[in-house]
């Protein structure tokens, strides 16, 4: 596995042409970045921060336990994160086992002049950069509505980008290495419920019991809301600086365990 | 078009003792072959012979689990690239981009071989003409017919010129006509100097098309060399195939006539193979045969005297059919 990974190096022009096919070949690609960029988050933010902000700032205590302004302020850019968390499950499950065991066309890319490394580093940079083209619009949305304080915010896309493309490559190692699809419903129910919930999006952890805020601060999801709000906010420091190494060290490493499961799965398909 | 062939004499591909193995099961189980330059090479076999594994590793996509491999001169664990490069591949199912036009399926694929958008489009109608599609260059892939997504796969394989096309059961499931458009087109291939390596179950296919061929049996190589050579060195020039069917009038048993032939055939010094629905008696000279088997009392419902293909070929190497 090892002599296989040193073997197929990853080149920009290989990027290229993979990236180029999927973007030929993505049905309804601007739909769904409308959709997560402007439709979902108006909507959220309609239900949430008018909705339920309105009982949190009631009760008074928005300011002091949220640390920002008000509870749009607060929610807003962890919807940006959330929602990464949640395109990043949605893409990373079924589309990704339907393109290797139905479409198969990964199977012809492999005997071009490309290598696997490649095909796995730009079928999960795809699942992002259309999260990331999605983010940008997501935080205009914000900015509109009032949830962004800085200027720091036009970083806010590339930090859910990362959200996104670092739980993408996990993800994808694991659908890539399934028999079938038996197992996806549980790692939606451990794994995507459980970070839509607990990343501090919707409230801070400080409400919740220890061992569960320590196991959520190791999941993207959680560097991402936080990132994402120090951006929007303008509250950048070495916290923020903690969450950048966060998703270079475990993006690496999601990384090497999606080029090692697609080498497997296309060498044997 | 101009396809460019190296012509250089090294083998286009060179397998000594090759090896395959999926854990514990060895599908490839070492083989040693070599294919020419210019040549068409069939690999004939069964359903798991390792005919496709052998096609996986030499299209770099498999790794060689031991034994030596060459492609162009290449080892495929370390120049990859540079094989795929070269190589023009049809796996044995088709993978069409069904999301994608039937030119597009082309040019998509063109891209990744460095042609320029207007190259890729050019090529893909030029290849399109060749394999009599153009009519439907702008037309979904999911309608076609299963003859125009083989051809089109034969046409994605060419885009850049390769050197050598890997067909893997290039005419499984289609029909008579399909398949002899098919052969004619896989002929013009090879008058251009292509290096062909093919797979297939038909023995008619591999006598049409191949140079050279070997038979595969679970895993391993049974016999190699010319259609002709095989024919007439691994078997009887005629093949009498005789037919018992309902026994008349309850009076005797199907398998008497069956077990009676044989003798016969034993007798006349003729090696005989018996299946399940008729008996196979090999002879030089097939009217004789059957006259001697008839002077032995052997009364078949119906009888057949044929020349021997390759399919009798596998039978007397394996005492198995290739199509069950
Ligand atoms: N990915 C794989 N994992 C495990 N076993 C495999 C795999 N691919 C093939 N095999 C096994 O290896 C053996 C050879 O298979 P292969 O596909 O090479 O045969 P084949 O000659 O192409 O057969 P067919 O005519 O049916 O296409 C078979 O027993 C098959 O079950
Ligand atoms: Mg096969």
């Amino acid at each position: 596995m090892s002599s296989s990974l040193t073997a197929s190096s990853i080149t920009a022009g290989g990027l290229a042409r993979i990236l180029e096919h999927l973007y030929v070949r993505t049905p309804a690609k601007y739909r769904s970045v409308l959709v997560s960029g402007v439709v979902s988050p108006a909507f959220f933010l309609g239900l949430l921060g008018l909705g339920l902000g309105s009982l949190v700032d009631e009760r008074q205590n928005g300011a002091t336990t949220l640390g920002t302004d008000g509870y749009l302020e607060f929610i807003g850019p962890g919807l940006l994160a959330i929602s990464a968390v949640l395109w990043a499950f949605g893409q990373s499950l079924w589309p990704t086992a339907g393109e290797i065991n139905w479409d198969r066309t990964y199977v012809l890319t492999a005997a071009t002049p490309v290598s696997t490394a490649e095909i796995a580093v730009a079928h999960v940079a795809w699942i992002a950069i259309r999260f990331t083209a999605a983010a940008v619009l997501f935080t205009m949305v914000l900015a509109v509505a009032g949830a962004v304080a800085s200027w720091w915010a036009v970083f806010a896309p590339l930090a859910a980008g990362a959200t996104a493309l670092v739980l993408a490559s996990i993800i994808c190692g694991f659908t890539v290495r399934q028999e079938n699809e038996d197992t996806f419903p549980m790692l939606l129910r451990l794994g995507a419920i459980p970070m839509f919930l607990f990343s501090g999006a919707f409230f801070p952890l400080s409400g919740v019991p220890a061992a569960v805020g320590w196991l959520a601060r190791v999941t993207p999801g959680w560097h991402g809301v936080e990132l994402c709000r120090e951006l929007a906010q303008g509250s950048v420091d070495s916290h923020s600086f903690v969450h950048v190494v966060y998703f270079v060290v475990v993006g690496a490493l999601g990384m090497v365990y999606a080029v090692t499961g697609f080498q497997q799965a296309l060498s044997e398909a | 078009m101009t396809l460019v062939t190296a012509r250089t004499g090294d083998p286009v591909v060179k397998a000594h003792n090759l090896v395959k193995l999926y854990g514990e099961h060895r599908a490839v189980d070492g083989i040693d072959f070599d294919i020419q330059p210019g040549e068409t090479f069939a690999m004939l076999g069964p359903n798991g012979a390792g005919k496709s594994s052998t096609m996986k590793m030499i299209s770099t996509v498999s790794p060689v689990t031991s034994g030596e491999l060459r492609v162009l001169g290449l080892d495929p664990a370390a120049d990859g690239r540079r094989i795929r490069a070269r190589l023009g591949v049809v796996p044995q199912e088709d993978i069409l981009d069904m999301a994608l036009t039937v030119r597009e399926n082309i040019t998509v694929y063109a891209r990744y071989f460095g042609l320029s958008r207007t190259e890729a489009r050019h090529r893909a109608d030029e290849l399109l003409q060749f394999v009599q599609l153009a009519d439907r260059a702008d037309d979904q892939v999911r309608p076609l017919s299963g003859g125009m997504k083989r051809r089109l796969s034969i046409a994605r394989s060419m885009v850049n010129n390769p050197e050598l096309i890997l067909l893997d059961e290039p005419t499984t499931g289609l029909d008579p006509q399909a398949r002899h458009l098919l052969w004619e087109r896989l002929y013009q291939l090879k008058r251009q100097g292509v290096t062909l390596l093919l797979t297939t179950h038909y023995m008619d296919e591999a006598e049409q098309l191949a140079d050279r061929l070997v038979i595969m049996d679970r895993g391993r190589i049974v016999t190699e060399g010319t259609p002709r050579s095989l024919i007439e060195t691994k078997c009887s020039r005629d093949v009498v195939e005789l037919r018992f069917g309902e026994p008349a009038l309850g009076t005797d048993d199907p398998d008497d006539g069956a077990a009676r032939a044989e003798t016969a055939a034993a007798h006349l010094r003729l090696r005989s193979e018996r299946l399940p629905d008729r008996v196979l008696v090999y002879a030089d000279d097939g009217d004789r045969a059957l006259a001697g088997l008839a002077e032995h009392d052997v009364s078949a419902a119906s009888t057949l005297i044929r020349r021997a293909t390759l399919e009798d070929v596998f039978l007397t190497l394996t005492g198995r059919t290739l199509v069950e």
